[in-house]
């Protein structure tokens, strides 16, 4: 299929735009209304006004993928096209006659929805920057392992190269770490045993105390309820003495018995003894999706009621679950006695979310710019949180197979709740967390393409796309994604979740909406201020050598009166 | 403030105290009470944590019904401190109702903190602002607008109150009217409050405020009408003035059944009448009591939908869309406001405050501030006394007016945070002290009050001592000349700019206020960057003595020079004079310069930490580094000057001539 035969009419004249800008002077939205010609092309919708003396030539540039929904509003003397986007941006476009109306949308449906990867923007973008394998090879398993145990000989945990051919766990990276005493041959019973061959793989190990988080997915117990002796040994070996396992099934109590009469289950009390279960309910995925439809139908609906809509749509239910169960955890590993094994049902979205926020509360070094880039590569991409699917639709769209839901839109919040609570403690910023966000929906950076490694390595994603990392690493980008006061924060971080500590993403939620300017004004100050405080200090430092040479130099030529000497 | 309990005069101590966490009724501390004439103390015994209470500053004193632990007593301030004591004894809790209910509820103004000796604030203040007490005179800030002039002129027809005992002794109206109007006028409105001058924009266009008229159903007053006209010509880019009743009609309506009301159209030529609807202080004291009962619940998982029924939000949006329109009339339309409500002290001088501070990036200052709460609140009436409650009687005319002005300054603040001079602390601690008692200022419902009270004379005033902290209340982020500090402020007013304002009304649960504040560390950030340009002069003066020192021994070996610091700007001008060398006493000796080297840690700690002394819970209590060590100090440490090895000065005295500057011009 090539993209021109989805193209009907690639240019329509005498179209009118209609968008809400901002009014920085009188600080309030006004509706820019702009006359021109829209083009449509392989991988953008670009309308470009019509020149005129008064005013400079205008372009508006909309990637397809970026278009959530399209809504057809044609009546007898109107022909309207209502585009809202991924990222909350809402156009209107009028057009001269029907014909032309019904032809875009129909191009721009097709365009929007492709679901071949192969056709995806970051595949026809190579030449933003070049690519460079060194930032596709950022992360690795080895990476963690020395990190978690710089002392290989003394660990008891090894790294397993059993799922080399993705024949195991398809949706599990290359490599994973186990427990050292568990041969591969186990590792293959247990994922037989798992939802999707997700057999417990270690997550995270907090040096301070020796504890760690495993995770998986739901064992298939089925109603015949099966067992796997080499599951239970996985779990067994990983347990040191001393240390209590807790079971972390991110499911109600009570939907349990659904789950074994489809097949699945959980580690019974019988068969796992070392293991306490503790069901916590998260949200899934697809009702995540429609609290987050409700949120931003919340913030562009504002007039009334708006707090209650904010409540209603249980986003904050979300942030503030996700924190506290990350909150539990980390208190178990870093004051009590407590090891971890989270899953849900197949452990791709709830069980990633809790184990990554657990690690930013635990390790300070998931709270630098690399450190989280690291956590990232391992907790949701290297872990198959199948990105292509998730945010195939935004908040305004669904699909009919309704695989969408904001895992990692929940996430991002929760670290920008934390960011916000801990202004000190991380390097890089809220700018930082806003980027990956409009990454993760469209991008011209191949980081996020696939469901998992399998399949980002059928693609060939690092040979054929520059990855997200290039474009962070750029020495001009990097500055704006690094917080000025950061300082170092050796200690486990203790969020406050009352709701009244939560507040709302208006930077991101409600980006078309708010003047950013006064802020943006506050943050560059900050910047200025931490940049002085820099000088003075090199200043100062320099002074007091100078003070000091001189100082012995009075000595030796014996004008400083030395008799304290 | 905290003092020390042994200057304290303690009437009882209770043992066997504890007091219940707020965000975990599990948790517990033991401690100690005491009931000093002033305070509540509670000191823990494992930590050194204190908690002290003014009574002034009490709200309510709830027995709630005993459980196996004692007798439980919910405590509530108005500075939105709770604490759930429970006391093992129940003779002890009787004792301790007893002592509150005696001492927390003064019937005179003379009982009242600010009447009463205060070794601590007379240590503070009278050492280093003797005498500074700032008396505020009208002329001068009219003066400022460029007044008197052809248009307006000042009054002393109310130099004795006589038209109007609730307005200030001078007052500017029309420099074209006649005594007789001005004094039919008052006779029209409510309670004397006629049509005064509030703020005159550079266009020419003001804004006046007054009380209702009372025209009943149909009375008119002839003078009224004439002055409204006086006001009109002063203008002379309008052909008409507006009229903003800032009430709901209807409340306006029901006023006219008592022979107040408003303004008919029809009578005053080329006004524009304006209702608004800006809710009663009943419905407002309601309103807030439901926002505390809300944010107190702090496991309450609802807490969004809760706030949405207290309708806060919603008049603290009405206040501010109010100003809004005054502002874009003045500014945007050239054309003057009357505003009035009732009486003109509550609504009128929420909205006339609000929209000068809109208007005029002046009273966006300290200073200026300071000036207009003067100028609005204090000197034109406002009823601080009873909206307060600082004695004990009708609880009905209670009503958070200024807190409600306050926490609109506090939404400008969150959405032009470079725009303001003062920070959120200064905000948080005049809510505090509006209530305290502990300084004249706000005592009295208007100034002819204060004047019998003789509060200036016998008390101390909030302003000399916000004045000896200044260094606590500096916006570090406020640029004086970045576009929206310079020009008229434009908020937004749609809800979801609106927050709640957690950090006061939750300023004591520490466990709901973010760990690392923002604010703090850039203040670190900014003194220290002061405090090292001090001491770099100070490097580079020692580092050019020595030269010299070096240089002069070379040129002769034989001279022994002695320097002195003081002498030393004179050795620049006259170092080839032999004889004045030789005139220096002084030695500079290796002492001094180590002294000198080592006045600073160049690594201050981070605001992360806490003081030595006690854990914090007050989320408004300021944290300071110690230049010299970089250790942080709390504010009550440095209040009591308990750490004098500490040194908070390089900075401080910086800011002090800051200050005087500004209050000089």
């Amino acid at each position: 299929m090539d993209f021109m035969d989805l193209i009907e009419m690639p240019r329509v004249d005498n179209v009118k735009v209609y968008r809400q800008i901002q009014n920085y002077e009188l600080n309030q939205l006004v509706t820019q209304k702009l006359f021109g010609s829209l083009n449509l092309t392989s991988h953008h919708l670009i309308f470009i006004t019509q020149t005129d003396l008064q005013k400079p030539r205008e372009e508006i540039w909309i990637v397809h993928s970026s278009i959530d929904s399209l809504e057809k509003n044609v009546t007898e003397a109107k022909f309207q096209l209502m585009i809202k986007c991924k990222n909350f941006q809402i156009y209107f476009v009028d057009f001269p006659t029907a014909y032309c109306c019904n032809s875009i949308h129909k191009s721009l449906e097709s365009l929007s929805n492709l679901t071949t990867e192969n056709m995806k923007l970051p595949f026809f973008c190579q030449t933003i920057s070049k690519i460079n394998q060194e930032d596709w090879n950022f992360y690795s398993i080895e990476k963690s392992y020395k990190r978690f145990f710089p002392n290989e000989d003394s660990s008891e945990w090894r790294i397993s190269e059993i799922n080399n051919d993705f024949k195991i766990s398809p949706s599990y990276p290359k490599k994973v770490i186990v427990p050292k005493n568990i041969d591969d041959q186990a590792l293959i019973k247990s994922s037989q045993f798992r939802s999707m061959g997700r057999f417990p793989i270690l997550s995270y190990y907090h040096k301070k105390t020796n504890s760690f988080i495993l995770r998986s997915s739901q064992p298939l117990l089925g109603s015949n309820n099966k067992r796997c002796k080499e599951d239970e040994l996985i779990l067994k070996c990983a347990l040191p003495k001393g240390k209590q396992g807790y079971v972390y099934d991110l499911r109600d109590a009570s939907i349990l018995k659904t789950a074994v009469s489809k097949g699945g289950g959980y580690e019974t009390e019988v068969n796992y003894p070392l293991w306490k279960r503790i069901n916590k309910h998260m949200d899934r995925f697809d009702q995540l999706h429609i609290s987050y439809s409700k949120l931003i139908d919340a913030c562009i609906n504002s007039s009334t009621q708006f707090f209650y809509k904010l409540d209603t749509s249980a986003w904050f239910y979300n942030i503030r679950q996700a924190l506290y169960l990350s909150f539990l955890i980390a208190d178990e590993i870093h004051n009590k006695n407590g090891c971890f094994l989270i899953h849900g049902w197949d452990g791709l979205d709830n069980t990633l979310l809790i184990s990554s926020l657990a690690q930013i509360l635990l390790d300070p070094e998931s709270r630098t710019l690399d450190g989280f880039i690291d956590l990232i590569e391992k907790e949701w991409l290297h872990a198959g949180h199948p990105f292509s699917k998730r945010y195939f639709k935004s908040a305004f769209g669904t699909t009919p197979q309704k695989q969408e839901g904001p895992v990692f839109v929940l996430f991002l919040d929760c670290v920008r709740q934390l960011c916000e609570q801990f202004c000190l403690s991380f390097e890089f910023n809220e700018d930082f967390l806003i980027m990956l966000f409009d990454n993760l929906y469209t991008s011209e950076y191949g980081t996020f393409l696939g469901n998992n490694q399998n399949e980002r390595e059928q693609l060939l994603v690092s040979s054929r796309t520059v990855s997200l990392w290039t474009y962070v690493k750029n020495e001009e980008n990097i500055k704006k994604f690094i917080n000025p006061l950061y300082k170092i924060n050796d200690d486990v971080i203790w969020p406050s979740i009352f709701t009244q500590s939560l507040s709302l993403w208006s930077n991101l939620f409600l980006r078309y909406q708010i003047n950013s300017k006064p802020s943006d004004e506050a943050k560059k100050e900050i910047v200025k201020l931490v940049e002085t405080n820099l000088q003075v200090k090199i200043k100062v430092e320099k002074l007091r050598n100078d003070l000091l040479e001189l100082q012995k130099e009075a000595i030796d030529v014996g004008v400083l009166n030395s008799e304290n000497y | 403030m905290k003092l020390d309990l042994e200057e304290s005069n303690v009437i009882t101590k209770i043992e066997n105290v504890q007091l219940e966490d707020r965000s975990n009724s599990k948790i517990k501390t033991a401690g100690l009470l005491y009931l000093t004439i002033s305070h509540l103390v509670f000191i823990e015994t494992n930590s050194k944590r204190e908690i002290w209470i003014y009574y002034s500053l009490i709200n309510s004193i709830e027995k709630l019904p005993l459980s196996i632990n004692g007798s439980p007593i919910l405590i509530r301030t108005k500075h939105f401190l709770n604490c759930l004591f429970i006391i093992s004894k129940e003779r002890d809790c009787q004792t301790l109702v007893q002592v509150l209910n005696q001492y927390s509820r003064p019937t005179k103004y003379h009982e009242l903190l600010c009447f009463r000796e205060n070794s601590h604030l007379k240590k503070l203040l009278d050492s280093t602002h003797k005498n500074n007490q700032q008396i505020y005179h009208l002329e001068s800030e009219y003066a400022r607008m460029g007044l008197p002039n052809n248009k307006w002129t000042m009054t002393n027809l109310n130099s004795d109150y006589q038209i109007c005992d609730t307005y200030p002794n001078v007052l500017f109206v029309p420099a074209s009217v006649e005594d007789k109007i001005l004094q039919s006028s008052a006779n029209f409105r409510s309670r004397g409050r006629l049509p005064v001058l509030s703020y005159l924009h550079p266009n020419g266009a003001s804004l006046t405020r007054c009380s209702q008229p009372l025209s009943g159903f149909n009375g008119r007053c002839d003078e009224d009408e004439q002055l409204l006209q006086h006001i009109l010509m002063t203008n002379e880019n309008s052909k008409f003035m507006y009229v903003v009743d800032t009430r709901p009609k209807i409340n306006a309506m029901a006023n006219k059944a008592q022979g107040k009301g408003y303004e008919n159209e029809t009578n005053y030529k080329n006004i524009q009448f304006h209702f608004i609807g800006i809710e009663n202080i009943h419905v407002m004291r309601n309103s807030l009591d439901k926002l505390v009962k809300c944010a107190d619940s702090s496991s309450n998982s609802s807490f969004l939908t809760e706030l949405e029924k207290t309708e806060w939000l919603k008049h603290i949006k009405a206040i501010i869309d109010t100003s809004v329109f005054l502002v874009e009339a003045i500014n945007d339309q050239n054309t003057s406001v009357l505003v009035h409500c009732s009486d003109g002290w509550d609504r009128t001088a929420q909205t006339c405050a609000l929209a000068s501070l809109l208007l005029d990036p002046y009273y966006r200052s300290i200073h200026g501030f300071q000036v207009l709460i003067e100028k609005e609140w204090l000197l034109f009436g406002h009823k601080f006394s009873h909206r307060c409650g600082h004695l004990f009687e009708n609880d009905k005319e209670i009503s958070p007016i200024f807190s409600q002005f306050l926490e609109c300054v506090w939404q400008l603040q969150l959405q032009f945070p470079c725009a303001f001079e003062f920070n959120e602390t200064y905000l948080i601690k005049l809510h505090e002290h509006v209530y305290s008692c502990q300084f004249g200022t706000f005592i009295g419902n208007c100034q002819k009050e204060r004047n019998d009270l003789k509060i200036n004379e016998l008390t101390y005033s909030l302003w000399d001592y916000f004045q000896s902290k200044i260094y606590d209340f500096i916006n570090p982020l406020y640029i004086p000349n970045s576009f929206y500090s310079n020009s008229v402020l434009r908020p937004d007013t749609r809800i979801f700019s609106l927050k709640f304002w957690r950090s006061l009304y939750n300023r004591f649960d520490s466990a709901i206020n973010p760990s690392e504040k923002l604010i703090d560390s850039v203040s670190m950030l900014s003194y220290n960057t002061s405090s090292l340009q001090e001491y770099s002069k100070l490097l580079e003066k020692r580092c050019a003595q020595l030269k010299k020192l070096i240089q002069l021994n070379k040129n002769d070996e034989n001279v022994l020079i002695d320097l002195s610091e003081d002498d030393f700007e004179k050795i620049e001008i006259s170092d080839k004079n032999e004889n004045e060398k030789k005139s220096f006493e002084k030695k500079l000796t290796l002492d001094e310069i180590s002294i000198d080297f080592n006045s600073i840690d160049l690594n201050w700690k981070s605001t992360r930490k806490n003081c030595v002394c006690y854990e914090p819970f007050d989320f408004a209590s300021s944290k300071l580094n110690c230049s010299r060590c970089g250790e942080i100090l709390c504010e009550r440490c440095v209040e009591n000057g308990k750490y004098v090895s500490h040194s908070i000065s390089p900075h401080l005295e910086q800011f002090n001539f800051e200050l005087a500057k500004s209050n000089g011009s």
